[in-house]
């Protein structure tokens, strides 16, 4: 599903040039929950951005899925995302001015869907996550755990092929990580592919594979 | 298109919900700050432009009425005016009319009580004006425009209204350019000179207009005027007409020029009646008033460019998230243009409302008081129309610009907000 060659990641600052990712390969197939892991600045989660298309490699090659992504232009990577992707993030990323629900229609909207469709979706999306009677709050209505759980259904209810999860337990206490990650569970229990960036150990019990980054390299697969 | 569509309808879902949850006094205040410029782009010019057309309104209601005829150049009167009379009487689309007869001359006040009869006569030049003072009344409700004393009696013979003009007291801001007479109230008696004959008349009232051809003048009974200047024939020098609404002042003209009357009097529109000089000031305060609009319009793009940008800097997480998730740049630009939109088009309609429910109602009640005309406030609907347009437009800009700014930053910056 993700095929990963040779990856580089340099970033330039005046003269300085420091290099992040340093000739990454790596393999996920579909279906499998994936953990990258490693100390902090070894560069797991720029290796995270490079495979979900946030963000372009300096060298080498991402392929998705039969797709080079790496070829795609901007608008066509934009579509990439919206059709073929979900993310998590570590912050939740729901947008301030938008109530439970319509964080979830946002990407469903952009796929053309109509109104009463992304409604539809999103609440189902919204139960299936035990969080219908928080469907009209804003974000700054509700705890962080149940944030991060309207940025799950956001980021699957439009059933991307891959989930991308950027340390979603991180600002969480233990209740609301351990919520999510039976979420995830579940998810790929239905044969979701998961690729999750972490740093807590425990939470990756449930994963197929951990992919160890040192120094932006992979240490062990 | 589909993606257009979608980008659209998105970006209207994404705008809607940020204005309907923005903090309301931000809201209120920069709808606030439209409104200003919205006015400032239409009262400015319309008080400018409104000084002249006071004048002007002012020159057509006592003076001119909508069609002027007056005696043409090097004649003393306007001959068959009996005939073009009876032709105004018989004209269907001719509403009111009034004629006056005129005549150049002097008038002469304290003559009772001066004692030097070295020094000059207390006299003024004046154009002498018999009207059917009723008429005359209908036609430019001068009795308005009495303010001290009374308005001629039709029944009554001996009496003068001067206009103020002819009055030192009312006419020292014109400086010493022109004679005046000096205390001179009404039951005063005053001496009338015209074409070297002399008569003795008490005056009635002062009549102060600002519409300078009147003020000038003394207002006598056509009968006393006929008996002082002994005019052998009943021919006027001035007749004016008001005609139905239905039709133009141009078509009303063209009704008298067409039964030749044009030869016997210079007819004119009350436009055409207007000096050059007032129309070429009218031309430069509309220019003056389109250029301080102009500056509001900047003023107003800057304010609505510096609202968006501020809007879509702090939201730039947002906005780099929503690209993250792969909603398009469009969607997002449009979600901004929309909150612009927003602003100009609820800054215009409460201008508007202010415009027309307030301030051009007040400034019809109040004018303000110009030496040479009541100023009212112009703002025609087709000019506020436009400058609408205009305020959407250059608004739209002022939102898109930074908008696209910062839709355009790296996505995964954005997010990460370095």
């Amino acid at each position: 599903m993700i095929n990963v060659t040779n990856i580089t990641k340099t970033f330039k600052n005046g003269s300085v040039e420091t290099h992040v990712l340093k000739g990454i390969s790596l393999r996920i197939k579909s279906g499998e929950f994936v953990a990258i892991m490693g100390k902090s600045g070894a560069g797991k989660s720029t290796l995270m951005y490079q495979i979900s298309l946030l963000d372009h490699p300096t060298t080498g090659s991402i392929e998705i899925d039969g797709i080079n992504a790496t070829d795609l232009d901007t608008n066509a990577r934009t579509e990439f995302r919206l059709n073929q992707l979900g993310y998590i993030f570590q912050d939740y990323a729901l947008l301030p001015e938008l109530t439970a629900i319509e964080n979830v229609m946002v990407p469903l909207l952009m796929q053309g869907k109509t109104d009463d469709e992304a409604k539809r979706i999103a609440t189902d999306s919204l139960k299936k996550i035990d969080l219908l009677h928080r469907a009209d709050n804003l974000p700054s209505q509700m705890s962080g755990g149940e944030q991060q759980r309207v940025s799950i259904a956001r980021a699957v209810a439009h059933n991307p092929k891959i989930l991308f999860a950027d340390e979603p337990t991180a600002n969480l206490d233990n209740v609301s990580s351990q919520a999510v990650i039976d979420i995830f569970r579940s998810l790929h229990a239905q044969g979701q592919t998961i690729v999750m960036v972490t740093h807590e150990k425990e939470y990756t019990i449930h994963c197929d594979r951990i992919i160890r980054i040192s120094d932006g390299q992979v240490v062990t697969e | 298109m589909s993606n257009f569509r979608t980008s659209f309808k998105l970006g209207i879902f994404l705008g809607t919900k940020q204005l309907k949850r923005a903090n309301r006094s931000t809201t209120g205040l920069i709808i606030f700050i439209m409104t200003l410029t919205f006015l400032n782009l239409v009262v400015v010019s319309g008080i400018l432009v409104g000084l002249i057309v006071g004048g002007n309104n002012a020159n057509r209601d006592q003076y001119t009425g909508d069609v002027i005829m007056t005696t043409r150049a090097g004649k003393a009167d306007i001959q068959k005016s009996q005939d073009i009379l009876a032709t105004v009487r018989a004209d269907k689309n001719v509403t009111q009319y009034t004629y006056r007869f005129l005549s150049g001359g002097t008038v002469e006040a304290n003559y009772q009580t001066r004692t030097d009869f070295n020094a000059k006569a207390d006299t003024a030049g004046t154009q002498l004006t018999g009207i059917d003072a009723n008429r005359e009344n209908d036609f430019s409700h001068l009795s308005k425009q009495v303010v001290e004393g009374a308005y001629l009696d039709p029944s009554e013979s001996g009496y003068v209204v001067l206009g103020a003009n002819l009055l030192q007291r009312y006419s020292s801001s014109f400086g010493d350019g022109f004679d005046s007479l000096g205390g001179t109230y009404p039951g005063d008696r005053v001496k009338i000179t015209v074409d070297g004959k002399t008569q003795e008349f008490i005056v009635k009232g002062i009549l102060k207009s600002k519409v300078g051809d009147v003020s000038i003048r003394a207002f006598v009974t056509q009968g006393d005027f006929l008996r002082l200047a002994g005019r052998p024939s009943l021919d006027v020098n001035e007749i004016a007409l008001r005609h139905v609404p239905t039709i133009t002042d141009e078509a009303s003209k063209d009704t008298f020029v067409r039964s030749g009357f044009s030869d016997y009097a210079k007819i004119q529109t009350a436009t055409e009646a207007i000096p050059d000089f007032l129309n070429q000031i009218k031309t430069a305060f509309g220019v003056l008033g389109n250029m301080i609009g102009a500056i509001g319009i900047v003023v107003a793009s800057i304010t609505i460019f510096i609202v968006i940008f501020i809007n879509a800097v702090t939201r730039r997480k947002y906005i780099g998230i929503l690209k993250g998730i792969g909603v398009s740049p469009m969607a997002i630009q449009i979600s901004y243009l929309l909150q612009s939109m927003f602003y100009a088009v609820s800054g215009s309609i409460l201008g508007t409302l202010i415009l027309y429910g307030l301030l051009v109602p007040a400034f019809n009640a109040h004018p303000i008081n110009f030496p040479f005309s009541d100023g009212i406030l112009v703002a025609e609907p087709a000019g506020t129309a436009v400058r609408i347009v205009i305020l959407l437009i250059v608004t739209l800009i002022a939102g898109f610009i930074p908008a696209r700014m910062i839709v355009r930053k790296n996505t995964l910056d954005s997010i990460l907000g370095r």
